[in-house]
C-alpha cells in the first residue's frame, strides 16, 4: 500500500497497490513524499547491517563513572569512596560491571602519576577484586552499578580519583564496558 | 489519520481509505503508526520514550566516540624541533565542537604506546588548546580548544624516528563534558635528522 500526502495536501483517496489478500500479515513500504525508499531500510537487518547495532549496544557498554571522593581531617586517616556507573544518560546501570580505578597524585594524570601514600581499601558495596592497599584497583559493581569503599592516606594532602575500561578482562563478558565518560573527583587528608 | 486493515482484507486501487486527520493545514501532517489492532504497544510514542525504552541514541555515539587524526613533522639540519597537530573528529571525521581531553603518547616503537615511552623526544609547548601535564615528557594529557584542535612543538636530540598516538585520559577529565572515548587513532611518525 502506498499512501502519498505532500506536507499542504488534502488527502482525498488514499492509493493503494499493495494486494493484502495473504493471511500472513502485511507489509507496508515505507517511503519518502516522492515515492522513494532512499534512505530507509527495508527491514531491521538491513538497518543493523547498514548504520551498526542498534541502540541497547550503547545503552549496555558504554557508561559515565560518577566518582564522589571523601578524605580524612583531624587525626582521621581513613577516606570513603563512592562509584556510581551510570549509562550515557546518567541512569543507573542494571548489572554489575568491572572496571579499574586509580588514585593520583596530580589532577588528570590517573596512572602517569599514581599516588605515594594513598590506598583503596576494603569495599561494603561491590567487590574489590584486586588493589586493596594500593592505589589502582580492579573492582566490580553491585548490580546497580554501585561501588562503595573506605580509602586511606597517612599523609596531608590532595589526591585525585578516576575510572577507566579494566584493561585486564573481566570475569565473564556481561561484566565488561567502556569508560566514556569520567570527571576526576578530589579529596583532601588534613590529618 | 487511522488507517487499519486486517491480513485478509482487500484494498482496490479504487478504494476510499478511510481518513479523519486533517491535513490541510500548511503544516506537515503527523501520522500515527499503530499495529493491526490500533494498539501502539511496541512502537515507542515520542523519542525521549524511544531513549528511555531503547537506549541511548545516536547521539551518544557521536558526540563521545571519537576519531583522532595526528599529524607529526620532525627536524632536519640540526633542528630539534619538531610540530604537532592533533585533531580530534567525530567517527564520521568531522570536527567535533567541544573541547576534549586526551592522553597523547611518544614512543620509540611503533603501536608501542605506553609499553615504550620515547627517550628523547618530547611534547612542548602549545599554541593551540591546553598541555594540562606532561610538558617535556614523552607522554602528555591534553585538552583540544573548542574545535577539537591541538597543537604544539615538540623537540628530539636525537637522529631517529618517534611515533605518536592518542589514548582515553584514564586520569579522568576536568569536566563529564570534556569527556571522550578515543575510538580511532592512526600512529603518526616524525623523522628527526
Amino acid at each position: 500500500m502506498s499512501i502519498r500526502v505532500s506536507p499542504t495536501g488534502v488527502l482525498g483517496a488514499g492509493y493503494v497497490d499493495q494486494d493484502v489478500t495473504s493471511a500472513s500479515s502485511p507489509v507496508f513500504a515505507v517511503t519518502n513524499f516522492t515515492g522513494s525508499a532512499a534512505g530507509l531500510d527495508s527491514d531491521a537487518t538491513t538497518h543493523a547491517a547498514s548504520a551498526g547495532l542498534d541502540h541497547s549496544y550503547i545503552k549496555d557498554n558504554l557508561v559515565q563513572v560518577v566518582i564522589t571522593a571523601t578524605g580524612g581531617s583531624t587525626g582521621a586517616t581513613a577516606g570513603a569512596l563512592s562509584v556510581q556507573v551510570n549509562d550515557l544518560g546518567g541512569n543507573a546501570v542494571s548489572r554489575a560491571v568491572t572496571l579499574r580505578l586509580f588514585i593520583a597524585d596530580t589532577d588528570l594524570n590517573g596512572t602517569a602519576d599514581l599516588a605515594g601514600t594513598c590506598q583503596f581499601g576494603a569495599a561494603s558495596v561491590g567487590t574489590l577484586v584486586a588493589g586493596s592497599g594500593t592505589n589502582s584497583a580492579i573492582i566490580t559493581t553491585s548490580a546497580t552499578g554501585s561501588y562503595v569503599s573506605v580509602t586511606s592516606n597517612a599523609a596531608d594532602e590532595t589526591c585525585y580519583f578516576s575510572a577507566a575500561t579494566a584493561d585486564g578482562g573481566t570475569t565473564l563478558a556481561a561484566n565488561s564496558c567502556v569508560v566514556t565518560q569520567c570527571a576526576s573527583d578530589d579529596a583532601t587528608w588534613s590529618i | 489519520m487511522t488507517i487499519r486493515m486486517s491480513p485478509t482484507e482487500l484494498f482496490t486501487a479504487t478504494e476510499l481509505a478511510f481518513i479523519d486527520q486533517d491535513v490541510s493545514s500548511a503544516s506537515a501532517p503527523v501520522f500515527a503508526v499503530t499495529n493491526f489492532t490500533g494498539s501502539a504497544a511496541g512502537i515507542d510514542s515520542s523519542a525521549a520514550a524511544h531513549i528511555a525504552d531503547a537506549g541511548n541514541d545516536h547521539s551518544y555515539v557521536e558526540a563521545n566516540l571519537v576519531q583522532v587524526v595526528i599529524t607529526a613533522v620532525g627536524g632536519t639540519g640540526g633542528a630539534p624541533a619538531g610540530t604537532l597537530s592533533v585533531q580530534v573528529n567525530d567517527l564520521s571525521g568531522v570536527a567535533i565542537t567541544r573541547a576534549v581531553t586526551l592522553r597523547l603518547l611518544i614512543s620509540d616503537t611503533s603501536l608501542f604506546g605506553s609499553a615504550d615511552p620515547a627517550t628523547t623526544c618530547q611534547f612542548d609547548t602549545a599554541t593551540t588548546g591546553t598541555m594540562v601535564i606532561g610538558t617535556g615528557t614523552a607522554e602528555i594529557v591534553a585538552t583540544t580548544d573548542a574545535t577539537g584542535l591541538f597543537e604544539c612543538s615538540t623537540t628530539n636530540a636525537a637522529d631517529e624516528t618517534n611515533y605518536f598516538s592518542a589514548a582515553t585520559a584514564d586520569g579522568g577529565t576536568a569536566a563529564v563534558a570534556n569527556s571522550c572515548l578515543v575510538t580511532q587513532c592512526q600512529v603518526a611518525s616524525a623523522t628527526w635528522n
